[in-house]
């Protein structure tokens, strides 16, 4: 294949030229000082009024540091948005698309520039005959933080990593002088850097796509399979991180209409009324889901979907959700919260609120059945009358189809049922396969004011995704940094160990478990495949992991 | 990308900034005309107060009538009060992101001079 990558006379190398010159380079950390000495000017303008110092030089002082935190600001700002992304004259897909003949570094990031930067000077060191592939990992690992982090997290030891592939480049050919040639593992890998790019909605290359173009190489591949890892993986690594970026990018971006709708409206809140009664009993998931960060509802995607029609209907409004405990039934009441709150929802559920009345708490404050009715007419009432709010009752078997009264369970078809049929009372009731035999269906009539939606399965590669963004919320908890390989292992070994539980919910379970076990028994910081084994093994009296494979060898 | 880092600096600070900074702005008012739902606070204006309202009783009991009439009259007039407090502290709030807006605007704009001046006065030649 004919080399035409030339990184020599594009715009995006002068660019890394220009972030890299000192202005550019320290103009984020002077700003930070000058802010500081700024505000520490302030300080001695206040002694000047008690005659410490001359008042006019204070101010002269006060002024040089305000000027200059303007200064240095305008540049670390040039450069984030304009100097380090160029004008393109045409689309990365394109480019792409005209395969060898076009010149792929033009798309490339300042971080990705750096990285071939950091290999040619690697190769010219050594005098190399060409910039082979294998460089580029080395150049990504010696200088891009993005490499560096998704190495960290496939629990690969990035010296060593480095000193392996510094010995393989010790062993190509060399001249008396360096020739900057690509050869075609350089240009295939550069090639599919730019289609991962293209697929992943961006319009330059990152280092990450770089090392997704480098990952289906020989020698990349041996060293995924040396540390028990597969392509795939490593793509859905580099996939998260896209997620993550553009998760910290949200949030940043504090200006952004998504950002400030998670304010909501005080104005909206007025024209609708109070649910004193329901607020005592209740949970308000707007409340929990507006903070959300990293989380985020993964699989049940068409489920909310069915919700939102189910309960935008001009008739009745009420929603059965049924299946199995720990299937993610929750995450379909959060995904509604969540598209609600930020309006994202139908027209119809825009900002309404879904509140979830809490039986067991009501049951067991209040013994006489009763008031107990009375209380819920009162709570209903107010659901109806509020006009902005989803009522979920969990469990919903319980409360409903009973034959005689037991402790904690109470009969509400009665009361409920008057509102099921008025058509602005939105309601959500969550049961499991054996409640929906076994009690509900019991009674047809109520049945009928319900829309059945059934909650499918969330797969292994969904649960894994679960597992990476519950992860990011347990680690500054707990002080431990979760590797990849070893959530990867908590879903082979749950779906391999744990029947009696559905995913995500035995994932979840086994990840927090091996978490707290990692932080608070073992003096490591890092979750290892090895440390998932041995909870399994404590778990289930099962020998799994190195134990297993060592029985198995002396068998 | 021209060559010349100046003309592109200004480019960038004359035109492209102020384009994200009008764009910027227009998000915080689109969020106060939110925050505040001041058209929603007008057409629901003499709505009851958090939608507390009576029902009429049956039959001709006169004083019930009236006491029902004068509790949804209350419940309509303390709404009222409540969405004009809503609607001043709204209006004050929108002309604060108006003005505020305006003046990160010009502020930006301006900001080359403030900090050519800043530097003179520091200088001593002002």
């Amino acid at each position: 294949m004919a080399s035409s990558f030339n990184l020599g006379d594009t715009d995006i190398l002068q660019a890394q030229r220009r972030a890299d010159s000192l202005i550019f380079k320290f103009s984020g950390v002077l700003k930070n000082i000058c802010l500081a000495l700024f505000v520490l000017s302030l300080f001695f303008t206040g002694l000047s009024f008690l005659g410490v110092f001359s008042f006019v030089a204070s101010i002269r002082i006060l002024t040089f540091f305000i000027v200059f935190f303007f200064i240095f600001s305008e540049l670390n700002l040039f450069l984030k948005t304009k100097v380090s992304n160029p004008a393109l004259e045409k689309g990365l897909a394109e480019a792409v698309q005209q395969g060898s003949n076009q010149n792929l570094a033009e798309f490339l990031t300042i971080e990705s520039v750096e990285i071939v930067l950091s290999a040619i000077k690697f190769c010219r060191k050594r005098k190399l005959t060409e910039v082979p592939a294998s460089a580029l990992l080395y150049g990504a690992l010696d200088v891009s933080k993005q490499a560096r982090y998704i190495f960290s997290r496939l629990g690969i030891d990035i010296v060593s990593l480095q000193g392996n592939i510094k010995n393989s480049l010790e062993k190509y050919k060399k001249d008396k002088r360096f020739v900057e040639f690509f050869p075609e593992d350089f240009n295939l890998a550069m090639l599919e850097a730019g289609k991962v790019a293209v697929d992943r909605n961006r319009q330059r290359i990152e280092a990450r796509d770089i090392l997704v173009g480098i990952s289906s190489l020989e020698f990349f591949e041996e060293i995924l399979i040396e540390n028990d890892l597969k392509i795939e993986d490593f793509r859905n690594l580099t996939l998260w991180f896209d997620y993550l970026e553009k998760k910290l990018k949200e949030r940043k971006s504090f200006w952004s209409k998504e950002s400030l709708s998670i304010y909501g409206s005080m104005g909206r809140d007025f024209a609708t009324g109070y649910t004193i009664t329901l607020d005592q009993y209740s949970i308000d998931w707007r409340r929990i889901v507006k903070n959300w960060v990293f989380k985020a509802v993964i699989g049940h995607g068409q489920e909310i979907e069915q919700v939102q029609m189910a309960l935008a209907k001009p008739q009745a409004n009420n929603v059965l959700i049924i299946g199995e405990a720990g299937t993610g039934r929750d995450s379909i009441i959060e995904g509604l919260a969540r598209r609600a709150y930020l309006g994202k929802s139908l027209p119809e559920l825009n900002h309404f609120r879904v509140v979830e009345l809490d039986m067991v708490s009501l049951l067991s404050q209040i013994n006489d059945i009763e008031k107990v009715e009375s209380i819920l007419d009162q709570i209903f009432q107010e659901a109806f009358t509020a006009g902005n709010v989803i009522l979920v009752i969990k469990e919903f078997h319980n409360y409903v189809g009973l034959d005689e009264s037991q402790p904690g369970m109470v009969d509400i078809s009665g009361v409920l049922g008057k509102y099921l049929k008025i058509p602005e009372f939105k309601f959500i009731g969550i049961t499991n396969y054996n409640g929906l035999h076994t009690r509900i269906e019991k009674n047809p009539s109520l049945l009928n004011l319900f829309e059945k939606i059934e909650v499918g399965d969330v797969t292994e590669e969904e649960t894994m995704r679960i597992l990476q963004n519950l992860s990011l919320e347990l680690e500054p908890r707990y002080k431990v940094f979760v590797t990849y390989p070893a959530i990867r292992e908590i879903v082979k070994l749950a779906g391999r160990y744990i029947p009696s539980k559905p995913f995500p919910q035995k994932g979840i379970d086994l990840l927090q478990d091996v978490i707290v076990y990692v932080s608070r028994s073992t003096k490591d910081k890092v979750v290892l495949p090895e440390h998932v084994s041995k909870i399994i093994s404590v778990k289930t009296e099962i020998p799994v992991g190195k134990v297993e494979s060592e029985e198995k060898e002396t068998c | 990308m021209t060559n010349n880092i100046i003309i592109t600096w200004f480019f960038w600070h004359f035109y492209e900034a102020p384009i994200f900074l009008l764009g910027v702005w227009k998000n915080f008012i689109g969020f106060s005309v939110e925050l505040f739902s001041t058209p929603l606070l007008l057409k629901t204006f003499f709505s009851p107060w958090r939608k507390y309202n009576w029902s009429y009783p049956r039959g001709l009991d006169v004083g019930k009538i009236l006491e029902t009439f004068t509790s949804n009259l209350f419940s309509r007039l303390l709404g009222a009060l409540v969405r004009t407090g809503l609607i001043i502290g709204g209006v004050l709030f929108q002309v604060f992101i108006l003005v505020a807006g305006l003046a990160v605007l010009v502020g930006w704009i301006c900001l080359p001079a403030i900090c050519l001046a800043g530097l003179l006065f520091f200088l001593r030649i002002i």
